[in-house]
This record gives C-alpha cells, sequence and structure tokens, in this order.
C-alpha cells in the first residue's frame, strides 16, 4: 500500500485530504510543521509527499529543499499545495526542485486524487 | 645659401670628381707605359747581349781557328822546330797576327808536350805549359780560358786555344794560344744603348767574380770583388744550367722574367740573368728601381700640380660666371627691398637680355602697375571715407530717434512689470508644481514647488526643453519618456491627463510619483501657442494604493485557505449518503464557496492588474481561433439560453504577437457578459476585423443597453449598474474592469457603444504589431 505523507498546519485541510486519501486506498501520515514532516520522513519510508508552504516552525520551501538535498530522501516525490501565487521566487524554487504544485482553492479533491495518481501509479 | 656659393660648390665638386677621375686613370696608365717601356728595353737589352756576347765567342773560336790552320805554323812544328827557315817564317806569322789584330797582347805555339816553343814574347820561349787549361783543352779543340790576370804579363784578358793538327796525317802538332785583350768583350758590354742612366750588363764567371767593369765601380772589380746576389747564385744553380744546354743562339726561352733583387751595392733593381754556355759565364742584365718609378713620382707631381693650376682657373671662371648670374638677381633683391620701404619710384633697370633681366624688366612694369592702382586705391578709400562720415551722421540721428521710442517703452515696461509681478505671485502661491512651455516646449515659466521638487534653480529650467530640466517617465519603464499628455494637449489643444504611474526623475536618480494634467495655452486666434502644465508629487497616494493592493493580495491568499477547507469537505460531503434537502443545501454550499473563490481569485487579478507587476508573454496567435475555441467551451451556455451566436471573423487573419492567456481573459469576460445579459432565444454576434493597423474584436449583445448616466461608469470597478444586478445578482464587477487593463497593457484600447433596450457592443482593439513582452513577478489567475 503507497504511503503519503500529508503536510499543512490547517487542521481542516489535513483532515479532509487524509479521509479522501484513505477513501482512495492509500496510507497516510500527517504532519502540522515542517520540522515534524521532515522527522516524519526520517522515521518513516513514504511515497509522495503533499506539501504546504506556509507553516510555522519550518516552511515548506526549507522542508522541499532540505528533501532534494539528501540523497535518501531526494526521488521522494512532491507536491506542493498552497494558495500562495504571486510569490514567483517560490514558484521557481518548485520547478527547479521538480516539483508539481496545485493551488488549493482551484482544484477539487478529484483533480488532486489524480495528480496523487499521476507521480505514484 | 647663396646662389652664387651653391653654384661655386657645384661646380667645384663636379670639377673634383671629375678630375680625380681623369688624374687617378692617366697616372694609372703612364705608369703601366713607363715602366714596360722601361723593363722591355732593359729586357730586351739583355737578349740582344746573349745573342752578341755568344756571336762574339763563336768569332773569336773562329780566329783562333784561322789562326790554327796556318801552313807556316804547322810547318814549323812538322820541321821538329829545327829547320830556323821555318821558325823565321812562323815568327813573322805570330808578328804579323799580333801587328794586324791589335787585339791580342800575346800569342804563342806550344808543342804536343805543352812546352812554348815560339811565341811573340820570346821570353816565354821554353815554359812548360802543360797543366795550363788551355794547353789540356786547347789539344781537344778550339777553347777560350777565363778572363783571368796572366801572371806573366799582368794584364787582364783571356785566352783562346786550337790544335795545330796535321792536314796530311791529322795528328795533333801542338796549340797555338792567344792572349787577348778584353776590349772587345769590354766595348760589348759596356754599350749603354736602351739602358738609361742605372742600367748595365756585365759578366761573372762561375766562382761569380766580375768579368767585366763595373758601371758603379769601374774595373777595378774584374776578378776581385765576387756578386754575392741571388740572381747571381740562380744562374749557376745546375738545374738552371741544364736548361740552357744547345739551345741556339737567338733563344731566350730559358732566360727568367726580370724580377726584384738588391744587387751587389745593396740597391733595390729590376734584373735578369743569362747563361753564357760556351764560356760558363752569366750574363747579368739589371737596372735600379728608382730610375724606373722615379718618372712615375714625376707624373703623378706633374698631373695633381696640372690639376691644382687648371683647378684654381675654373674657380675662377665659375666665380665669374655665377657673378654674372647672380648680379642682375642681387640688383633685383635690392630694388625690392627699396620698394618695399615704400619707394614705387624705384626702378631695378637691369639691361641684360635673360630671363632675369625680363624677370626685372616685368618688376619694374609690375611696381609701376602696383603705383597706379594704389594711386586709386587712395582716392577710392578718400570717397568712401566720406561717405561713411555722412552715413554715421545719419545713423546718429536714428539713435536719438530710438532713444526716444525707447524711453516710451521703458513707462510701458514698467506697467506690465507691475501685471507680471503679480501673475508671479499668484504662480508661485499655488501648492502644485506648474511650468509654461513655448510651443518650441522649452521652458518659460516654472513655480517654486515644480523647482523645488527635483531641486532645480529657476535659471537652470527657464529656456530649456523641459525634458532637460523635469523628465515625466513611465513607472514601469524608466527609460522611456513620458510625455505624450503634453504633446497630446498641444496637438489636440485639449487638456490632457497625465497618464497612470508616470514618475518624474530627478537627475541624482531620485524618483517622485506624479499626477496631473496638461493644459495647451492658446493666442486670442485659437492657435495653441504652449502648454501648461500642472503636476503634484503623489507619492504617498501612491504608497496607500500600494498598501491597498498588498492587503488584497494578503488577504485573498489567507481567504483562499479556509475556501478551500470548505470547499473540498463539501466535495466529501456529496459522496456520503444526503437525503435530497441536504443534496440540495450541499450544492447550494459548493457554489457559493465556489462563487467565493472566483471573487477572491477575481480581486487577486485586479491587484495584479494594479500593481503593474503583471507578465506579459508574447506568443504569436491567430485571435479568430482563440475566440473560435472559446465559443466552443460556452456552447452549452448558450444552448442553455436557446442563444443564437453569429460570428463574422475576417478571413486570412494573420497571426498577431499577443499573450493568448491574457486576451483569452478578456473575451471570455465579454462573451460571458453577452450571454448573461442578452435575453433567452435572444441573438449574440462576434466580429473580428481589420482596420488601420488593428485588429478590431466586437462583441454585441441584444441586452437591455447601458443608460446614459452609467456610460462612464461601465469600466470602474466593483461597478455594477442596478438593471444588471437585477438581471445578473451574482457578478463581482470586475470583469470589466479586468478586460480594459488587460488590453490596455496589450497596447489596445476598450470602447463601447449601448442604446438601451436594444444592446451593447463591446470594442477592443489590439495592434497588427503586436504586444511588446513585459517581465512582471505574476499571472492571472484563470
Amino acid at each position: 500500500m503507497k504511503k503519503i505523507l500529508v503536510v499543512d498546519d490547517e487542521r481542516s485541510v489535513v483532515e479532509v485530504l487524509t479521509k479522501k486519501l484513505i477513501s482512495e486506498g492509500y496510507e497516510v501520515g500527517v504532519a502540522y510543521d515542517g520540522q515534524e514532516a521532515l522527522d516524519k520522513i526520517a522515521k518513516e519510508k513514504f511515497d509522495l509527499v503533499l506539501l504546504d508552504i506556509i507553516m510555522p516552525v519550518l516552511d515548506g520551501m526549507s522542508v522541499l529543499k532540505r528533501l532534494k538535498e539528501s540523497e535518501e530522501t531526494k526521488n521522494i516525490p512532491v507536491i506542493v499545495l498552497t494558495n500562495l501565487q504571486d510569490d514567483d521566487k517560490i514558484l521557481q524554487v518548485v520547478i527547479a526542485g521538480q516539483s508539481d504544485y496545485l493551488i488549493k482553492a482551484n482544484y477539487s479533491l478529484e483533480d488532486l486524487v489524480e495528480a496523487v495518481r499521476k507521480k505514484i501509479p | 645659401m647663396k646662389i652664387r656659393t651653391r653654384i661655386l660648390i657645384n661646380f667645384l665638386v663636379v670639377f673634383v670628381i671629375i678630375v680625380t677621375i681623369v688624374t687617378l686613370v692617366t697616372v694609372e696608365l703612364n705608369t703601366r707605359a713607363i715602366r714596360a717601356t722601361y723593363l722591355n728595353n732593359i729586357q730586351g737589352v739583355s737578349e740582344m747581349r746573349d745573342d752578341e756576347i755568344r756571336r762574339f765567342i763563336q768569332d773569336q773560336k773562329t780566329i783562333i781557328i784561322i789562326i790554327s790552320q796556318e801552313d807556316g805554323f804547322q810547318e814549323f812544328l812538322q820541321s821538329g822546330q829545327i829547320r830556323s827557315e821555318y821558325a823565321t817564317s812562323a815568327q813573322q806569322l805570330l808578328g804579323a797576327y799580333l801587328k794586324e789584330d791589335s787585339i791580342f797582347n800575346e800569342i804563342f805555339l806550344l808543342d804536343n808536350k805543352g812546352k812554348v816553343v815560339l811565341s811573340t814574347d820570346k821570353t816565354q820561349v821554353g815554359e812548360d805549359k802543360n797543366n795550363d787549361p788551355y794547353f789540356v783543352n786547347g789539344l781537344k779543340g778550339p777553347y777560350i780560358k777565363d778572363i783571368y790576370l796572366s801572371s806573366t804579363t799582368n794584364k787582364i784578358g783571356y785566352a783562346l786555344s786550337a790544335p795545330i793538327i796535321d792536314s796530311k796525317t791529322g795528328k795533333t802538332l801542338g796549340v797555338v794560344v792567344a792572349r787577348v785583350k778584353p776590349d772587345g768583350l769590354f766595348n760589348l758590354l759596356e754599350d749603354r744603348s736602351g739602358l738609361g742612366q742605372t742600367g748595365e750588363t756585365f759578366l761573372i764567371n762561375k766562382d761569380r767574380m766580375f768579368l767585366t767593369p763595373s758601371l758603379f765601380k769601374g774595373s777595378d772589380v774584374i776578378l776581385k770583388e765576387k756578386v754575392e746576389t741571388q740572381n747571381a747564385k740562380d744562374c749557376f744553380n745546375p738545374e738552371e744550367i741544364a736548361k740552357y744546354k744547345d739551345a741556339p743562339i737567338g733563344n731566350h726561352l730559358n732566360m727568367p722574367q726580370l724580377k726584384q733583387y738588391v744587387d751587389y751595392r745593396g740597391v733595390n733593381i729590376y734584373g735578369t740573368h743569362s747563361y753564357i754556355q760556351e764560356s760558363g759565364w752569366c750574363l747579368i742584365a739589371k737596372i735600379d728601381q728608382s730610375e724606373v718609378s722615379d718618372p712615375v713620382r714625376q707624373q703623378i707631381i706633374f698631373h695633381v700640380a696640372a690639376n691644382i693650376i687648371g683647378g684654381l682657373i675654373f674657380i675662377i671662371v665659375a666665380f665669374l660666371v655665377s657673378r654674372s648670374i647672380t648680379k642682375p638677381l642681387e640688383e633685383l633683391h635690392e630694388g625690392t627691398e627699396v620698394i618695399e620701404k615704400g619707394n614705387l619710384d624705384y626702378k631695378v633697370g637691369t639691361d641684360t637680355r635673360d630671363e632675369v633681366g625680363q624677370l626685372s624688366r616685368s618688376f619694374d612694369v609690375m611696381v609701376a602697375s602696383i603705383k597706379q592702382s594704389r594711386i586709386e586705391v587712395d582716392k577710392r578709400v578718400e570717397e568712401q571715407t566720406k561717405e561713411l562720415v555722412e552715413r554715421s551722421r545719419a545713423m546718429e540721428e536714428q539713435r536719438a530717434a530710438i532713444l526716444n521710442i525707447l524711453e516710451d517703452v521703458e513707462d510701458e515696461k514698467n506697467k506690465t512689470a507691475v501685471e507680471r509681478d503679480r501673475m508671479d505671485a499668484i504662480l508661485h502661491s499655488i501648492g502644485d508644481g506648474v511650468f509654461v512651455v513655448d510651443k518650441n516646449l522649452s521652458i518659460i515659466l516654472i513655480n517654486d514647488v515644480a523647482l523645488k521638487m527635483c531641486g532645480h534653480e529657476i535659471k537652470d529650467a527657464v529656456g530649456k526643453n523641459y525634458n532637460e530640466v523635469l523628465r515625466f517617465v513611465y513607472e514601469a519603464k524608466p527609460d522611456t519618456i513620458n510625455d505624450k499628455f503634453i504633446k497630446d494637449a498641444m496637438a489636440t489643444g485639449k487638456v490632457q491627463e497625465m497618464a497612470n504611474h508616470t514618475m518624474l526623475e530627478c537627475s541624482e536618480g531620485r524618483k517622485i510619483a506624479v499626477a496631473d494634467s496638461a493644459a495647451p495655452l492658446k493666442d486670442k486666434n485659437g492657435v495653441v501657442v504652449g502648454c501648461v502644465v500642472v503636476f503634484r508629487d503623489v507619492s504617498k497616494e501612491r504608497q496607500i494604493d500600494r498598501m491597498k493592493t498588498e492587503f488584497i493580495s494578503l488577504a485573498s491568499h489567507q481567504l483562499r485557505t479556509p475556501l478551500s477547507a470548505i470547499k473540498w469537505f463539501v466535495e466529501l460531503l456529496g459522496d456520503t449518503k444526503l437525503d435530497a434537502e441536504q443534496k440540495d443545501f450541499s450544492k447550494n454550499i459548493a457554489m457559493s464557496t465556489e462563487r467565493m473563490i472566483e471573487l477572491v481569485n477575481a480581486l487577486l487579478n485586479v491587484s495584479r492588474i494594479e500593481s503593474g507587476r503583471i507578465v506579459i508573454a508574447p506568443t504569436p496567435t491567430n485571435i479568430g481561433d482563440l475566440l473560435k475555441g472559446m465559443i466552443k467551451e460556452l456552447q452549452q451556455k448558450i444552448d442553455e439560453r436557446k442563444q443564437v451566436l453569429n460570428t463574422d471573423i475576417a478571413e486570412n487573419l494573420s497571426k498577431i504577437n499577443i499573450d493568448p492567456a491574457l486576451i483569452r481573459q478578456v473575451y471570455m469576460n465579454l462573451l460571458t457578459n453577452a450571454i448573461k445579459y442578452t435575453p433567452v432565444k435572444g441573438k449574440i454576434s462576434v466580429k473580428i476585423f481589420v482596420k488601420d493597423t488593428d485588429v478590431i474584436s466586437q462583441i454585441t449583445d441584444t441586452g437591455i443597453g447601458i443608460p446614459e448616466e452609467d456610460k462612464n461608469k461601465v469600466f470602474t470597478k466593483f461597478y455594477r449598474s442596478a438593471d444588471a444586478v437585477k438581471i445578473e445578482p451574482n457578478g463581482n464587477g470586475l470583469g470589466l474592469y479586468l478586460a480594459i487593463a488587460i488590453v490596455e497593457s496589450s497596447g489596445g484600447k476598450m470602447w463601447f457603444e449601448s442604446k438601451v433596450g436594444q444592446g451593447t457592443s463591446f470594442f477592443f482593439s489590439l495592434p497588427l504589431s503586436g504586444s511588446k513582452p513585459k517581465k512582471g513577478e505574476v499571472s492571472l489567475d484563470s
């Protein structure tokens, strides 16, 4: 069973995503800030990370950067989930980090699951 | 350098070169000729002498042979010297020889034992000579004995001897010996013809002793002095002697060429030698080197002297010739100096007939004509001076008249100064920056506020083109001057607003956001003569604007996060088991959420456009295809409302360079509006056509139309007309605002025509030349 880590400081977002992904047959881990996400990834093996950008303690950009820097984690696919759009610098890093990204409000859950399926069929 | 000196030097140089060459050649040739003459002479003499001596020796031998054949001698010796009559006749015979020919000192006969049996010197008779070479050799044939000092006579001479042979029996009876005076030989060698002053020939014997007298030391050297010179030694070299063997008289092939030697005196000579085989002597011929070279030296001295004398004569001639050439020139020069001092009556007056003479006479003629023209000039100057005096008097009068007028003008000026001061006071008390330009765009008036904004002084501003003083630029494109509003105002004669986001750029690089307008300045005939520009610092307003935009942006982000959670939960809710009423509720929640998200996205787009940070990325696009594609997307909505949509897209539309995502947004807004506000079963038409340099899109609905009082608010943000709200309560009032903002930032224009009750046509143009790309930071949310 594929295992997905959902990282977002917004608890309702984490909850809705967890429910949907479980119903789609995935195993789901959750983290509410960037540091927690890194700790989890260090302990367990995840097949995909859904990552928010604006978070307390450690933001999504730093998490993405560290994941891509480490040999062990750089091949884990990441989908950035954000409502930020104007910050071009963030987008550049996301693109350079070879990560997909979705504007949360503009996509339905079905779209999101579709994107996940593409990454881990 | 003076011409004369130059001529002299040229002459001298040529002369020296020619004379030197001629002298060198002549001396060389003469030297050779002289030396050849002398040396040929000495060579010739030595050859001749060689022949003479050899012939002389032959002659001597012939003489002694003839003597030896005298019958009287034979008879005397046959008789055994007993018969006195033979002895007497033989004695007479000897005496006769001595008498007849004085070359002999003594003649005597030896018997075959070597004993003197008969002699002209009777004291000799009875002497035994059987060891003497003339006896030993004389027995064999004619013999000549070297010159020697006779022990008996104490005289220098040589001896000839020959056998006396019995003509009948062939038996040798004895030997006849003749002592010969050397005078004949000496005469031969002392012949000085062809030998010059120091030439000589002499003989030496195999002991290298002189046999004949020396020119320089006389006859005392004979048999007393030895010749120790190299050529003497060479002459008796056995190899050398061998070459001469059997050479006939007249053959001088073996005689060596003349060479330089040192002779017995120690003097340098040219000499040669020849071996006389008949007698074993050596003939030496020589001449002093000095005699040969002296004439050469004399030759050289003569030539040099001749050249010096010739040179002096030549210089004198050259001097005279150059003088004859330069003298007229000097006269001419003196003449010019005199004339230069002002004496125009002077005449050079050279009477020579050559070119200089002609020049000089022409010069005189020229001076005369100068004098004539000067007289004329003086006359004309006098006339003009008179005229000038008259004119200046007239001008003086005019000046007085002008002064009067100026006084009047001064009064007027004082009056206008009062008015101008009043106007200045007004201008400078205005709180906004104001400046006035003339039709050449030069500043003619400027107030303190305008000056202070960039810290200018009034003297730096007035009279200059306003662009040099106040640079208005676009905020987004700081390199581009934005003075269209001023130019438009002057061109159209109407008040023009500044474009949004205009900055005033100060020289030190500081930029101030400004806003306001330009109003044309007209004269009383309504012709534009300048422009009044009023502007003010809107930095603070701009800052507040920016803060507002940032607030909207941030708020929208924050709003989107809970909205997305709501959206997703409603989506999950839809998957659960719900009754009909609950389903209806959740559907309403989903729709409201969707509208909320759209509103937030629209607000975000507005803030992006307003902040000027939008990206424009033009790509060649066929906008006809773009529009057709969108109609297809919206076809379902059109069909739902049973509307008819006509399209009229110009054929052969070429692709234009625009940002398709942005223009799509414009079409989307206009089309959805048209569908919304056209009643069910109503007609919608879209049209794309080319006009001048633009492509114009027209979207026409058959809706309610826009009432006159609302027309100027149509493109205002959040504005919705009351009628529109009635028809479609869900609009957000941002669609047209966004559409016009996009079109304008793409280089186009947007406008509309509308009649209440009939419908509205929205138009927007895009330049065929395409949009300019812009590197922004953000793109629009779709």
